[in-house]
């Protein structure tokens, strides 16, 4: 079915086969064949259409070694019934250390459990963009992600460093 | 209440587009009640070509075509006549257009030929 433009003029006395295209019209709008090719703008999408979680930190944390979770940087989603649209979740950090060649890694972990993690090699009291990224189709329901930071190896003490023009952010969207 | 059997018409509409057929009955209006002076009575159609009716201000009946071809317009009644109630300005202009419009008895209507039947 597609969209019939559909008109009446003061005296016009229309069939029922006129009026019908009104209600393949109808039908039309609701699986989706009579909606015109780019005519969807995005002020028509709702703000969780698309992004479905964002935590942010924008203040150093550390120092620590072992696991830690990123404060703030976590957010919690819901997917839609039905859906069959890629996650993707995208991990912006800014890790450091006190000691040169230290490794750091960060995961990602959905419920508490990893699902994806990156590693990076870090100068001496340098800080690094370490970016992580996961994606899946997941089915719907209520998922927690959260950001975890550790050294993987060295010596050094660890910091994430974020600040308000720099914040470390876990952003969650439906593509 | 319309009175039907003395003021019925069958029409063969054709459409000059398509060359589709129908038969109409449009019944002249007896109802005080009712301000069209034609009505079209659907449930007696034959053939599934037609589906709009008009009876138009230069006193010739409008159709319109599942084809798309359409007269429910007149001519002098384009950009006059739209979904709203015609105020008296619009019919003075319609009629002032139609005034300057050569009259013909046709049964070519601006696009279909319409025959009694």
């Amino acid at each position: 079915m597609a969209y019939a433009a559909f008109s009446v003029v003061y005296g016009e006395q229309p069939s029922a086969a006129k009026w019908n295209i009104l209600g393949t019209n109808d039908a039309s709008f609701n699986d989706g064949t009579g909606i015109a090719a780019l005519a969807i703008q995005n002020t028509h999408l709702d703000t969780d259409a698309i992004t479905l979680g964002y935590g942010e930190a924008t203040a150093n944390q550390g120092t620590f070694t072992a696991a830690t979770d990123l404060t703030g940087v976590t957010c919690t989603i819901i997917v839609p019934s039905g859906n069959t649209r890629r996650l993707l979740v995208t991990l912006n950090t800014n890790p450091g250390s006190s000691s040169a060649a230290d490794r750091i890694i960060v995961y990602i972990k959905k419920d508490g459990s990893t699902v994806q993690e990156a590693r990076i090699t870090v100068g001496a009291t340098s800080q690094e963009n370490l970016i992580c990224l996961f994606s899946e189709v997941p089915a719907a329901g209520t998922y927690t992600f959260k950001a975890t930071m550790q050294r993987a190896g060295g010596t050094g003490n660890i910091t994430n460093y974020a600040s308000a023009t720099n914040p470390s952010f876990l952003l969650a969207t439906l593509i | 209440m319309i009175k039907t059997h003395m003021d019925r018409k069958d029409l063969k509409v054709t459409c000059n587009k398509c060359k589709q057929s129908g038969i109409v009955s449009v019944i002249k209006n007896q109802d005080p009640m009712l301000k069209q002076k034609y009505i079209i009575d659907w449930s007696n159609s034959k053939g599934n070509n037609i589906i709009s009716f008009r009876h138009r201000l230069d006193d010739k009946f409008g159709f319109e075509c599942i084809c798309g071809n359409s007269s429910i317009l007149a001519r002098a009644e384009k950009g006059v006549i739209t979904e709203n109630k015609p105020s008296r300005e619009d019919i003075s202009e319609v009629i002032t257009r139609l005034n300057k419009e050569v009259r013909t008895t046709s049964n070519k209507v601006d696009g279909f030929t319409i025959e009694e039947v």
